[in-house]
């Protein structure tokens, strides 16, 4: 009954939350994808000058994994705490028809453990595609002669991976177990009527924020891109990365406030003016739409920063 | 008889020092086993307040409230969800049904957390819903029932674990009066024959002449009781009435 309730519940998220789902498996792709190019080029064909650029090329690559796993890392908790929150009501009928607490913890437990199996998998089987058209990409880059397409699977790179996120779904575990522990009965039941305001972010700030953070992600992927041919170092591309990565922030992020403002308007021309219900479930859609746009924009722009820097 | 509902002295203030409300303001009253007790008051009164702290989903400010031998107030982690799973069935105000699951699964969810053979879930579902004549929803998903199906099969849910107190708020309020007649029926038929205590909140006059006794409550106290006694249902109306107009105020305004 247990795994029943858990899995219509995944069943129902996963109409909701496809972009989170999307962002999951893309993430566990690319983070397989950078762990593998490793196991992908050794048997190329290559000067010993060449050699070395594609090691740090590599060690750079893990360690931006690292960083991807980072971010993704806080999207989970993120979606895993919204999502928890918008089912307040539903623990707290578990809880008057007198479900343990334990077991409700046990619920979520077997909701995080199959859409981080179904992600872990799905997302696999793309990286494991995907490193192959990046073995091709490589070795363009470096004119390595390919002598022969060999299909390669890197069993480490996989290990590395389901080590990763078997420990950020566990960590979301932890937090999903101590959150539910946590919560009163009377605000799980009534907390949804709570006056919870929507604030709607300033439209001059966001406009004023949507054209700086614009004009600082053009220049920055300007520099990965055009002007690359002045960065002497590679250390240096930590600028443009750091550059890019705050700035898709907040071009994210006043961008939600923008959207949910037109949303808003055009929604209130049909139902002539709207509960608070109404927005906040807009808002709250808009709001992980964009946090997970914002991760895998972040995730694609310093995958295309990295290997620019080697071109 | 032996008590089953003993409240002695309760409070339950909301807010901070600056803005009190005291929402119960010292309320003691007793239950037997097997009345069928309505509270009435108006709008604000502190019915629903009342409810969640006997129903262990508020707790209160101070004061005790003991069902059978146990202080409720005192209740913690395994004896409190034991507590909830076989001695109480709840009827919300706003049913809290869950949206995924169909009517049936809704019903058979009280039966699973007290790890009832499926056979015998099956079996108690198909009675109760003849019972409430929801047989025709039990396929169906809250959001394709009215408003008077949710609450029959919120009912069904709090009814089907033969539970010792059966805690109700406004159940009826959803209802027309066919539908209203026939759940309260049902409880008459629980309170009777399987000797269950029932304690239901209403702003309706109606709804209360089913029961066996009625508390009046305003702002907080209680106001007035009185019981049907060998009255006819019909004269009990009548004297619910007279203490309504006595109590004035929004009361009127819901009948
Ligand atoms: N969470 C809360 N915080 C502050 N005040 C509250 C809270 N809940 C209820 N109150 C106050 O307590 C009083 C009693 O509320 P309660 O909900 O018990 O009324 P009620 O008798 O059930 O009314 P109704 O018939 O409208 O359902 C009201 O004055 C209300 O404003
Ligand atoms: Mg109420």
């Amino acid at each position: 009954m247990l795994c029943k309730l858990s899995l219509k519940n995944i069943k129902k998220s996963i109409k909701d939350y496809a972009i989170y789902f999307f962002t999951l498996i893309l993430g566990v792709a690319i983070f397989y994808v950078f762990n593998a190019i490793d196991s992908q080029t050794v048997m190329m064909d290559v000067t010993s000058s060449t050699r070395e650029i594609i090691k740090l090329m590599t060690n750079m690559l893990s360690g931006v994994s690292v960083f991807v796993s980072f971010i993704l890392g806080f999207l989970i908790i993120y979606a895993s705490r919204f999502l928890i929150k918008r089912r307040n009501k539903e623990f707290g009928i578990y809880l008057t028809l007198g479900m343990s607490k334990r077991k409700i913890a046990s619920v979520l437990f077997f909701e995080t453990l199959f859409i981080g199996i179904i992600s872990l998998f799905v997302g696999l089987c793309v990286g494991i595609v995907l490193s192959q058209l990046m073995s091709l990409l490589v070795a363009n880059m470096f004119e390595a002669n390919l002598t022969k397409f060999t299909f390669t699977f890197s069993s480490s790179a996989c290990i590395k991976t389901l080590i990763y996120f078997g420990i950020m779904y566990f960590l979301v575990m932890i937090f999903n177990t101590v959150n539910v522990n946590r919560c009163k009965l009377i605000d799980l039941l009534h907390g949804s009527k709570k006056s919870e305001k929507v604030r709607l972010k300033n439209p001059l700030v966001c406009t004023i924020i949507f054209i700086a953070s614009s004009t600082v992600l053009g220049y920055a992927y300007y520099l990965v891109t055009g002007g690359i041919a002045e960065l002497t170092e590679a250390t240096q591309i930590f600028k443009p990365i750091i550059m890019g990565a705050i700035s898709t922030f907040f071009l994210f992020w006043s961008l939600s406030g923008l959207i949910l403002r037109i949303v808003m308007h055009m929604k209130k021309v049909y139902y002539h003016g709207l509960n608070t219900f109404v927005v906040r479930q807009i808002s709250s859609k808009i709001n992980t739409t964009v946090m997970s746009m914002t991760v895998i924009c972040l995730m694609l722009f310093v995958t295309i920063c990295v290997f620019l820097t080697f071109h | 008889m032996e008590n089953i509902l003993k409240i002695e002295k309760i409070e339950k203030y909301y807010g901070s020092r600056s803005s009190l409300t005291k929402a119960i303001d010292n309320i003691s009253f007793e239950v037997e086993k097997g009345e069928f007790v309505a509270i009435m008051g108006s709008s604000g009164s502190g019915k629903t307040t009342l409810l969640n702290c006997i129903s262990t989903i508020d707790k209160v400010t101070s004061g005790h409230i003991f069902v059978g031998e146990n202080d409720i107030t005192k209740l913690k982690g395994n004896a409190l969800n034991k507590f909830r799973r076989e001695e109480l069935g709840f009827i919300f105000q706003d049913f809290n049904l869950l949206d995924t699951l169909t009517a049936y699964e809704n019903i058979a969810l009280a039966l699973t957390i007290q790890n009832e053979h499926i056979s015998s879930i099956d079996k108690k579902i198909k009675k109760v819903a003849s019972d409430l004549d929801i047989e025709s929803v039990l396929k169906k998903y809250p959001y394709q029932m009215s408003g008077g199906q949710k609450q029959r099969v919120a009912s069904a849910r709090a009814i089907i674990t033969d539970p010792k107190l059966i805690l109700a708020d406004e159940p009826t309020g959803a209802l027309d009066s066919k539908s209203a007649r026939m759940l309260l029926e049902r409880f008459n038929y629980l309170n009777e024959s399987l000797q269950a205590t029932i304690l239901m909140v209403t702003h309706d006059a109606f709804t209360a002449s089913y029961a066996t006794r009625v508390i009046f409550i305003k702002d907080g106290k209680v106001f007035n009781e009185i019981r049907k006694g060998n009255d006819s249902r019909k004269e009990f109306f009548d004297k619910i009435i007279d203490v309504v107009t006595l109590l004035g105020g929004d009361l009127n305004d819901a009948l």
